[in-house]
């Protein structure tokens, strides 16, 4: 009984994050950078989701409606910053990787000077309070919303990619963007586009789950670091591989606290990213796994 | 007073250029992304202390073991390098990080969260390591021999071979240079190398836990080298000793509140890190204007 309360918990909070997970998916698909700052974003959502409620009194709507600007304008930003530069100049993998730690350092520094770098608790609202009883399992609300949420999201992002204009754009530039720009697809805007999709990915998790545990500087971390293991175990090319790992991981890490102490979780996620990096590098959901789609191009 | 402050400063940069260095072997030379130098520095400096507490503590004796056991800590890393290249043996090494640090924390044997301290400085020929000035010529002579071995490395077949294997596999497999050999000795290099500086740094400092040898100094070594310019003999010196400074160099700044300093640094050296990968990708120094250029090698010109 314990196990299944854990497995639902975890099932929850992967749904939850599995949404930011995506949205790396997504950005490193399309402009084949390392978004490691996507963490920092998140912790920026997170913490604008608090002042908005607590220190300037805005309305849940009106809360939600800022940590949606802020994100997808903190997304915006870095990109046009930080990223196009190097898109630009063409560069290795490795120089975005170097850029978007930069960034993170940035963010989640210039975040601890402006509120002491202490935890946040955040003030406790239908998402906790509220449990549903279900045969002797309590659940907080805020972990159903987020798996019925996540679903649905995935299954709109999906059509989107799959039934839209730039949706299908978007698929092109991130198989070859040098033909794309061939037939004069704007490249630039469809990543600001992407870096737009990714970071509003993020709002749901970084207000729902703060509201359940709280927040301090080390979520950045922590979310980015979920985000990649789950985006590589489950396919940089599949979303709903990305979303289905997030969801076993969440689960894994959760119930895994059973036998491990619960510091071992996130190691127990990158041991099964590090495994499958080396028997399928492509990801366990993606049609093409024998091969990784970055490393095609940089050979 | 003065003079131990700088001192001190200068022996924690002796051992970030023993690190970055060290790096610079399997990254620069052998062109595998290594974000797990944390991990190889943090067995060299448990391996020093538990030996030197438990085993003995002539600094050779201790010198020793941190390298061999740390040279076998970076031969995992060959493990990934079989399969992953690029950014995946980068995140695979990354995934190795966090699992030594997990490691660390949870084991008993290695003090968990609260690390080891208490064990005896080290001795040569009988006469005990104790005053700072001892330290530095240690940290010293750990510097020259990495320094010395990228700087060897580069002039040497088997630099070359490592070198061959990162600008092109497939030319340099075709000449009968084994990938997977030379990059495993890279990596065996690289590690024995990050065991000498965890050496130094446990003797040094007198107490060690986990959060010198996590995820965010992997980070911090990993930017030294692209900084300064991998591959170079001098590029990891130079980007070791500025991001050495950087902190000490904050304190000077009156205005700021102490408890922000640190914030501020970072703040500082992340801008530092974008403005260097957009206007100088290859680092600061560099023989060759490839490194951070997509397609390195001759593949390109060749399309």
């Amino acid at each position: 009984m314990i196990l299944l309360q854990l497995a639902i918990l975890g099932a929850g909070t992967g749904a939850l994050l599995g949404l930011p997970a995506v949205g790396f998916g997504l950005i490193l698909r399309v402009t084949r950078i390392f978004h490691v700052a996507h963490g920092a974003v998140f912790l920026l959502t997170a913490e604008t989701y608090y002042y908005a409620v607590t220190t300037w009194h805005f309305g849940v709507p009106l809360a939600i409606l800022a940590c949606l600007v802020v994100s997808v304008g903190g997304g915006i930003l870095i990109y046009l910053i930080a990223y196009r530069p190097l898109i630009r100049g063409r560069l290795s993998f490795l120089v975005g990787f170097v850029a978007s730690l930069g960034v993170l350092t940035v963010i989640t520094n210039v975040l601890s000077i402006v509120n002491g770098g202490g935890f946040l608790s955040f003030p406790s609202g239908v998402l906790t309070t509220q449990r549903l009883s279900l045969g002797g399992l309590q659940i907080p609300v805020g972990d159903i919303v987020g798996v019925v949420l996540g679903v649905l999201i995935i299954v709109g992002l999906q059509l989107w990619l799959s039934r839209t204009l730039s949706g299908r754009t978007i698929r092109a530039i991130s198989d070859d963007r040098d033909l794309a720009a061939v037939y004069s697809v704007r490249t630039t805007a469809h990543d600001i586009v992407t870096m737009a999709v990714g970071s509003a990915l993020l709002v749901p998790a970084a207000i729902i789950i703060p509201s359940l545990n709280g927040v301090d500087g080390s979520a950045a971390l922590t979310v980015g670091t979920f985000a990649f293991t789950a985006t590589i175990i489950g396919g940089v090319t599949s979303p709903v591989g990305t979303f289905v790992s997030a969801v076993v991981l969440g689960i894994i890490e959760s119930v895994s606290v059973q036998w491990l102490p619960a510091s071992w979780s996130q190691a127990v996620g990158l041991g099964i990213m590090v495994i499958v990096l080396l028997t399928r590098p492509g990801g366990l959901f993606s049609r093409n796994a024998g091969q990784s789609v970055l490393a095609e191009r940089s050979s | 007073m003065a003079l131990a402050y700088w001192e001190n400063i200068l022996i924690f940069a002796l051992i970030a250029i023993t690190l970055a260095s060290a790096l610079n072997i399997p990254m620069g030379l052998g062109g595998m992304y290594v974000a797990g130098m944390g991990a190889l520095y943090g067995v060299g400096a448990y391996t020093t202390a538990l030996v030197a507490g438990h085993v003995s503590s002539s600094l050779f004796v201790t010198a020793i073991a941190a390298i061999i056991l740390a040279a076998a800590a970076g031969a995992i890393f060959i493990i990934p390098a079989v399969r992953a290249r690029y950014e995946y043996f980068m995140v695979a090494s990354l995934g190795l990080q966090y699992v030594a640090s997990t490691v660390f924390v949870n084991s008993a044997f290695v003090g968990g969260t609260n690390g080891l301290t208490g064990f005896p400085a080290p001795t040569v020929f009988g006469a005990t390591l104790s005053t700072p000035n001892d330290f530095l010529i240690f940290a010293a002579i750990a510097a020259i021999i990495s320094v010395g071995t990228v700087a060897l490395l580069r002039s040497s077949p088997v630099g070359r071979r490592m070198r061959a294997v990162r600008d092109d596999e497939r030319a340099a497999e075709s000449l009968a240079v084994s990938p997977l050999s030379a990059r495993s000795l890279s990596l065996i290099i690289g590690g024995a190398l990050a065991g000498l500086a965890g050496c130094v740094y446990a003797y040094y400092v007198g107490f060690i836990n986990p959060d010198s040898f996590d995820f965010q100094q992997s980070v911090l070594v990993f930017t030294m080298v692209i900084l300064g310019g991998a591959g170079t003999v001098w590029g990891p010196v130079v980007g070791a000793v500025i991001i050495s400074a950087l902190p000490p160099a904050l304190t000077f700044l009156n205005f700021v509140p102490p408890a922000d300093q640190a914030s501020l640094g970072q703040i500082i050296y992340g801008v530092l890190l974008v403005a260097m990968v957009i206007f100088r990708p290859e680092g600061l120094i560099s023989d060759t204007s490839r490194f951070g250029r997509k397609n390195p090698g001759r593949q390109e010109q060749l399309k």
